[in-house]
C-alpha cells in the first residue's frame, strides 16, 4: 500500500501524458467516424507521416545537435509542415480512396483504409528508413523538468498534455460555436437531411478529414519531440489504442475522445505500474470490453437506438 | 581480438587463390555451373528494422566475394527469402531452396523461433540444406543435433553467463532485468536472471518488460526508480533502447552516474548513442564480436558498406549487418573449399567443410564445434563511448570460452 | 484455377456469353453447381500428383515448393470461406478472426505434444479443439453480438491482441501486484518461442493417402482441400435451410426480420461461432502441418490478409472467397523478386481494385452504410437478379428467396 501511495502520483502523471497522445489521435478518429461511420484505419499512419515530415524539417536545421536558427522557429516550421502535410494527406486519402466508395459495400472503405495504411507504412519503410529516424529534440526543446514533490516530468511531455487539452477545447468551440461546426454536427446527425438543408456535405467531409489529420500531424510532431524519434510502425499500435480510447469515451463524441484517451492512459499506467507490466495492454483492452458490456455507447455517447 | 588488417587481406586473397587453384589450368573444368545461396530473414514486416541492414550486409558480402573471383570463377547468385518472421512462410520458401541442388546454403534465418521451426525440414531434406545464422541466439538451435545448424553470434547461455558475471564483478546489488517480449529477448533475460540467482543470491532482482514496438516506457522507469536499482539489464534487439535510456535520463537516472546499464548483442550498436542523443553514453553491451566500426579488420567492410549504400546507411543498419556479412563469408568460404564434380558442388561437402574448416572473416577467425557454435568464441563487453557525433563501442573486457 | 475456362472448354460459346452477362449472381450460381465444383475438386486433388509427374520426368525441381504454396492457398481458402460466412452472410465485422485460428492451433498443440504430455488421437484432439474454440467464441460473441457492427469490430480486435499477449506471457506463472499465481514450473503456452514438435495428424489407417509414418506436404494439402470441400458443401446446403434464409433476412433488413420474429441474436451467434470453430479446425491442421504454433499466429495482419481475400473475391460469394484466397496467397510468392517492394505493390493493387470494383470479383452482396440502423442491405441490382432467375441454374427456392427478400425491404431511403 505504501508503495502504491508513494508512486501513485508519478504513475498518474505518466498515464495522463501517455493518454494525451491517445486523445489527440482519437479526436481525428472520432471526427471521421461521427460523420462517415467509418473506421479510418489509415489515421494512425497519417500521424506517422506527420512525424516524419517534422523529422525532416528538423534535420534540415539541426546538425550535430545544434540548431542553426532559433529552436522556436524550427519547431514552428515542424508543426506547420506536419499539420499541412498530414492535413493534405488526409484530404487526399479521402478524395482518392474513400469518396468513390461512399455508397458501396460497407467493408470496401475499410479494406481500402487498410490498404492505404499498408501502403504508407511500406513506402516509408522502403523509401525512407526501416529503422527509426532521429528527431534532435535536445536541440529543440528546453531541457527542463517540472518537479512537484517527488513527481517529475520533462517539458515536452507536459506540453503534450497541455496542447492536447487546448486543442480539444479549441475544436470543441469550433464544432459547437461556429456555423461550420453546426454544419458538421448536422452532417453527422443525418447526412441526407443535411443536404436538404443546403449543406455542402462534401465540403464538410473534406474539412473533417483536414482537421482530424492536422491534429494527428501535431501529434506526430509532439511524439517525435517527446521520444526523439519517428519510425514507420509508430502509427499502428497507437492507432488501435486511440480508437479504443474513442470508443471508450463514446465514438463520435469529441469530449468523449479526450476523456477516453486520458482515461486509457491512466488505466494503462495504473495496471502496468502496480499490477503487472507484462499484461499492461491486457488491462487497457479489458477496460474497453467492460465499458462495452456495461455502457456500450461509451462514457459520453448517446444511448444506442439499435441493438441486435 | 584485433587482427592486423594485412593478415585478413592475405587470408582473403589466399582463399581466393586456393579456390581457383584446384587444377593447373584456369579450370572451367573445375568451375561449378551454378552456385546460389539464400538470404533469409524478416526483410519486411514488424522486424524489418533488423532484417534490412542484414540483407545489405549479405549482398555486400556476395558482391565482394564475386569480385575476388567467386567460386573458382563462377559468380555466386543470391536469392532472397523474406520470411517476415513467419514460420510457415519460411518453410515454404525454404522448400524452393531444398529442391534446387544449386542452392548450397542459407544465411539466416534471423529469428530464433523461425530457425527452430525450420531446422527439422532443412535437416531432413535430401541432401540437407545448411544454414549459418547471424542473429538467432536461442540455445535450442544448436542443441538438437542438427548438422545443418551454424551461427556466428553468441548463444544465450554463454552471453547470459558473461553478462551476469560482469554485473556481479562490478558489485551490483539491485538489478532490474528487462526484456522486450520477443523470442530473442525473453529467453536471454530469463537466462541472466537464472545465472544471478544461482551465482549471487544476495543480489535482488526485479523483472519487467519494455515491450517491443512501443516507445513510452515511463511506467517502467518509474518502477525502476522506486526499486532503487543500481544496474539495469536490458535484453533487446536495439529498437527500444534509445527511448528507454532517454526516459531514464528524464527521470534523473543517468547512466554512468547514478545507475549502470548492460545491454546485449542487439544493443552493441553505436548508433544508439546518436539515437538517444547521448543518454546511452557509458552503457555497456555484450557481444560475441565487436561492432564492425570498432574493429580495424572490418574497416574496409564499413567503408564498402557506406560506399554502396550511402554515408548515413550505417545508422539504419541495425545490429546484425556485420554478423550477416561474417556469416556470408563463412558460408561462401565453405562452398569454395568444397570439391566440384561435374560442375556441381554437393551440400554434404559444404556441411562437412563448415564443420571442419577455419574461416577468415572481418570479425576474426571462426571455427565451429560439433554443435554448430563458434568454438574460439570471444565474448566481449563493450561500452558506448565517444561523442554523439562520433560514437564508438569500445572494448572493455573480453572472455574467451 | 479459373472456372471460366473450365466452362468455356466444355460448353458452346453462346451459353458462355449469357453467363457472362448474368453478372456476379449468375456466376456464383454457375460456379456452385455440383457439375462445376466436383470436376474442380478432382482437378485440384490431382495437381500434386501432376506436379510430381512433371518433376520426375524433367529437370524441373519446383514441385515441393509449389505444393507448399498450394497447401498454404488451400488453408487460406478454408479461412476465407469461414470468414465469408461471418462477414458476408451475417455481416459481422470479426477483426479478431485469426485469434480463433490460433486458439485452435494452440489447443491442438497442447493436447498433441510434449507441452502438457498429452498425445491425444485424432478424434479426441478434434473434439478438444472444437470445444475450446467454441468456448472462446461464446465468451467473445455473447456480450458483443448484441452491439452494433463496429463495436464488435473493436472488441474482436482487442480480443486478438490480448490473446497474443497472454500467450506470450503464459510460459510462467502470472505475477499480479507482486503475487504469483501458480507454481514455478507452470508453462502453458511455451511463451515467445511457442510450442514445438507438435504431433502430425494421426489419420485412421483406412485413409489411402499416407505414405510412411511422416505425412508429406501433399497429404496436408489434401486434408485442407478435403476440409474446404466439406465446408463449401455444408455452407451451400445451409444456405437453403432455415438458418440460411434467416441470414438473408437479417442481412437484407434487420428491422423487418426482427419484426417478423427472427431471433437475430441467435443467428448472428450461430454464424459467429460456426466460423470460429471452422477457423479453429484449420488452426489444428496447420499446427500439425508445420509442427509448431507461435504467438505470431495471433497477429492482426493475418486477419487483415484474410479480410482482403474475402472482400477481393467478393462478399457473400463462396467461389469468390476461394479465388480471393488463391490470388492473395500466390501474389507475394510471385512477387518474391521485388522482396522489399512487395507490400507497396500489394497495397496499391488492393486500393485500385477496391475503388474500381468494390464488390470484389464475384461479390453478390452490397451493404449500404446507415447512420442509426444495424445495416440495410440490397442486392447489387434487382434487374440482374431477375435476369439471373431466368437462367436454368437458379432453383425455384432461390428465386423465391429473392422475391421474398426484395419484398422485405421496408421504407426505401432516397439515394444520397
Amino acid at each position: 500500500m505504501d508503495y502504491f501511495l508513494q508512486n501513485f502520483p508519478q504513475q498518474l502523471v505518466n498515464g495522463l501524458e501517455a493518454g494525451s497522445l491517445y486523445a489527440l489521435i482519437a479526436l481525428g478518429y472520432t471526427l471521421v467516424y461521427g460523420i462517415l461511420e467509418m473506421l479510418n484505419f489509415a489515421h494512425g499512419d497519417v500521424f506517422m507521416v506527420g512525424g516524419f515530415l517534422a523529422a525532416g524539417v528538423a534535420g534540415l536545421f539541426v546538425t550535430t545537435g545544434v540548431a542553426a536558427i532559433p529552436a522556436v522557429l524550427v519547431v514552428t516550421m515542424m508543426v506547420a509542415a506536419a499539420m499541412g502535410g498530414s492535413g493534405l494527406l488526409g484530404v487526399g486519402i479521402e478524395r482518392i480512396a474513400y469518396r468513390p466508395l461512399r455508397n458501396a459495400n460497407r467493408l470496401a472503405p475499410l479494406i481500402t483504409a487498410i490498404g492505404v495504411s499498408l501502403l504508407l507504412e511500406s513506402v516509408v519503410q522502403v523509401q525512407i528508413s526501416p529503422a527509426p529516424v532521429l528527431v534532435p529534440s535536445n536541440a529543440l526543446v528546453p531541457q527542463i523538468k517540472f518537479q512537484f514533490g517527488n513527481v517529475s516530468t520533462p517539458f515536452v511531455d507536459a506540453t503534450l498534455l497541455v496542447a492536447a487539452v487546448l486543442l480539444m477545447v479549441g475544436l470543441d468551440l469550433f464544432v459547437f460555436r461556429t456555423r461550420f461546426g453546426s454544419a458538421m454536427r448536422a452532417t453527422a446527425q443525418d447526412r441526407e437531411a443535411a443536404t436538404f438543408m443546403g449543406i455542402d456535405v462534401d465540403r464538410v467531409i473534406v474539412a473533417t478529414f483536414l482537421i482530424g489529420s492536422a491534429l494527428a500531424g501535431i501529434g506526430g510532431v509532439l511524439y517525435g519531440l517527446q521520444f526523439a524519434r519517428v519510425d514507420f510502425f509508430m502509427g499502428y499500435l497507437l492507432g488501435i489504442k486511440a480508437f479504443t480510447a474513442a470508443v471508450i469515451g463514446g465514438i463520435g463524441n469529441l469530449r468523449g475522445a479526450m476523456v477516453g484517451g486520458l482515461l486509457l492512459g491512466v488505466l494503462e499506467s495504473m495496471g502496468g505500474g502496480f499490477i503487472s507490466s507484462q499484461y499492461q495492454n491486457t488491462f487497457a483492452f479489458l477496460a474497453l470490453i467492460l465499458v462495452l458490456l456495461l455502457r456500450p455507447q461509451g462514457l459520453f455517447g448517446q444511448p444506442l437506438t439499435d441493438r441486435a | 581480438m584485433a587482427q592486423p588488417k594485412i593478415l585478413v587481406l592475405v587470408a582473403l586473397a589466399s582463399v581466393g587463390l586456393a579456390a581457383c587453384g584446384g587444377s593447373s589450368t584456369s579450370g572451367t573444368a573445375n568451375a561449378p555451373t551454378k552456385v546460389q545461396i539464400a538470404a533469409e530473414g524478416p526483410f519486411t514486416g514488424d522486424e524489418a528494422s533488423i532484417g534490412a541492414g542484414a540483407l545489405r550486409g549479405i549482398q555486400l558480402a556476395v558482391d565482394d566475394f564475386n569480385k575476388a573471383g567467386g567460386v573458382h570463377g563462377t559468380k555466386v547468385e543470391l536469392v532472397t527469402y523474406d520470411d517476415a518472421h513467419k514460420a510457415q512462410t519460411a518453410t515454404t520458401l525454404q522448400a524452393q531452396g531444398i529442391s534446387d541442388p544449386t542452392v548450397l546454403g542459407i544465411v539466416g534465418p534471423m529469428n530464433s523461433s523461425v530457425v527452430l521451426a525450420s531446422e527439422p525440414g532443412l535437416q531432413s531434406a535430401n541432401p540437407p540444406l545448411p544454414f549459418v545464422t547471424e542473429s538467432a541466439s536461442a540455445i535450442k538451435v544448436t542443441e538438437g543435433g542438427y548438422t545443418v545448424a551454424h551461427r556466428v553470434n553468441a548463444r544465450d547461455d554463454k552471453q547470459a553467463a558473461l553478462d551476469g558475471q560482469f554485473m556481479i564483478d562490478k558489485g551490483a546489488k539491485k538489478v532490474e532485468i528487462l526484456d522486450s517480449g520477443t523470442d530473442y529477448s525473453r529467453p536471454l533475460a530469463d537466462a541472466v536472471e537464472a545465472y544471478l540467482k544461482a551465482h549471487a543470491s544476495t543480489i535482488q532482482t526485479k523483472r519487467d518488460v519494455a515491450t517491443n514496438g512501443q516507445t513510452n516506457f515511463t511506467t517502467v522507469v518509474t518502477n525502476m526508480k522506486a526499486f532503487n536499482a543500481d544496474w539495469v539489464f536490458f535484453a533487446d534487439e536495439g529498437t527500444e533502447t534509445a527511448p528507454l535510456v532517454q526516459q531514464m535520463k528524464g527521470a534523473n537516472l543517468k547512466i554512468g552516474q547514478n545507475i549502470d546499464f548492460l545491454g546485449t548483442d542487439g544493443e552493441d550498436d553505436p548508433s544508439i548513442v546518436t539515437g538517444s542523443q547521448g543518454a546511452y553514453l557509458g552503457a555497456y553491451a555484450s557481444n560475441v564480436t565487436a561492432d564492425p566500426q570498432s574493429v580495424s579488420t572490418a574497416a574496409s567492410f564499413v567503408a564498402g558498406y557506406k560506399a554502396k549504400y550511402g554515408a548515413t546507411s550505417i545508422n539504419d543498419a541495425g545490429p546484425f549487418y556485420g554478423s550477416a556479412y561474417t556469416a556470408t563469408q563463412v558460408l561462401l568460404q565453405a562452398i569454395a573449399n568444397s570439391p566440384v564434380s561435374n560442375g556441381k558442388i554437393s551440400r554434404k561437402d559444404v556441411i562437412s567443410h563448415l564443420a571442419s574448416d577455419t574461416f577468415n572473416t572481418i570479425l576474426g577467425p571462426i571455427k565451429y564445434d560439433s554443435k554448430g557454435d563458434v568454438t574460439n568464441v570471444t565474448i566481449g563487453i563493450f561500452q558506448a563511448q565517444g561523442t554523439i557525433a562520433a560514437p564508438v563501442m569500445a572494448a572493455v573486457k573480453s572472455l574467451t570460452g | 484455377m479459373s472456372a471460366h475456362s473450365q466452362v468455356a472448354d466444355t460448353e458452346p460459346v453462346h451459353w458462355l456469353r449469357r453467363l457472362w452477362e448474368s453478372g456476379p449472381y449468375g456466376w456464383n450460381q454457375a460456379l456452385t453447381k455440383p457439375q462445376v465444383l466436383i470436376p474442380l475438386l478432382i482437378v485440384a486433388t490431382a495437381v500434386p500428383l501432376l506436379l510430381q509427374y512433371v518433376e520426375d520426368n524433367s529437370a524441373w525441381t519446383g514441385a515441393e515448393f509449389w505444393i507448399r504454396i498450394l497447401t498454404t492457398c488451400a488453408m487460406y481458402a478454408c479461412l476465407a470461406v469461414s470468414l465469408n460466412l461471418v462477414v458476408g452472410y451475417a455481416g459481422l465485422l470479426n477483426l479478431g478472426f485469426i485469434a480463433f485460428f490460433a486458439i485452435g492451433s494452440y489447443a491442438y498443440a497442447l493436447v498433441a505434444s510434449d507441452q502438457l504430455h498429452h498425445h491425444l488421437p485424432l478424434w479426441s484432439a478434434l473434439g478438444t479443439v472444437i470445444a475450446v474454440t467454441l468456448a472462446f467464441a461464446f465468451l467473445v460473441g455473447i456480450p458483443s453480438l448484441r452491439l452494433r457492427g463496429d463495436y464488435l469490430a473493436i472488441v474482436t480486435l482487442a480480443f486478438g491482441l490480448i490473446m497474443r499477449e497472454i500467450t506470450i506471457d503464459l510460459d510462467r506463472p502470472p505475477v499480479l501486484a507482486g503475487h504469483q499465481f501458480g507454481s514455478n514450473d507452470f508453462n502453458l503456452t511455451g511463451g515467445t518461442a511457442g510450442i514445438h514438435a507438435v504431433d502430425p495428424l494421426q489419420l485412421p489407417s483406412w485413409v489411402p493417402l499416407i505414405h510412411g509414418a511422416a505425412l508429406q506436404s501433399r497429404t496436408y494439402y489434401w486434408i485442407f482441400l478435403g476440409f474446404l470441400a466439406l465446408s463449401v458443401f455444408c455452407l451451400l446446403r445451409w444456405r437453403g435451410s432455415r438458418s440460411g434464409r434467416a441470414w438473408v433476412a437479417i442481412r437484407e433488413d434487420e428491422l423487418a426480420a426482427r419484426a417478423m420474429g427472427v431471433n437475430t441474436f441467435k443467428y448472428r451467434l450461430l454464424a459467429f461461432c460456426t466460423s470460429a470453430v471452422m477457423a479453429g479446425i484449420v488452426g489444428m491442421i496447420d499446427a500439425a502441418y508445420t509442427h509448431n504454433t507461435f504467438p505470431d499466429n495471433f497477429n492482426v495482419q493475418e486477419t487483415v490478409l484474410v479480410f482482403i481475400m474475402v472482400v477481393l473475391g467478393g462478399l457473400g460469394s463462396i467461389p469468390g472467397a476461394i479465388v480471393g484466397a488463391t490470388v492473395v496467397t500466390i501474389l507475394p510468392f510471385a512477387l518474391q523478386q521485388l522482396v522489399l517492394y512487395k507490400y507497396v505493390v500489394f497495397s496499391i493493387v488492393l486500393i485500385v481494385l477496391m475503388i474500381f470494383r468494390p464488390q470484389g470479383l464475384l461479390g453478390i452482396v452490397s451493404i449500404r452504410p446507415r447512420a442509426a440502423m444495424g445495416g440495410t442491405v440490397e442486392l447489387l441490382s434487382t434487374e440482374s437478379a431477375i435476369e439471373a432467375s431466368e437462367l436454368p441454374a437458379v432453383t425455384d427456392r432461390d428465386a423465391a428467396d429473392l422475391e421474398s427478400a426484395s419484398g422485405a425491404i421496408v421504407a426505401p431511403e432516397p439515394k444520397p
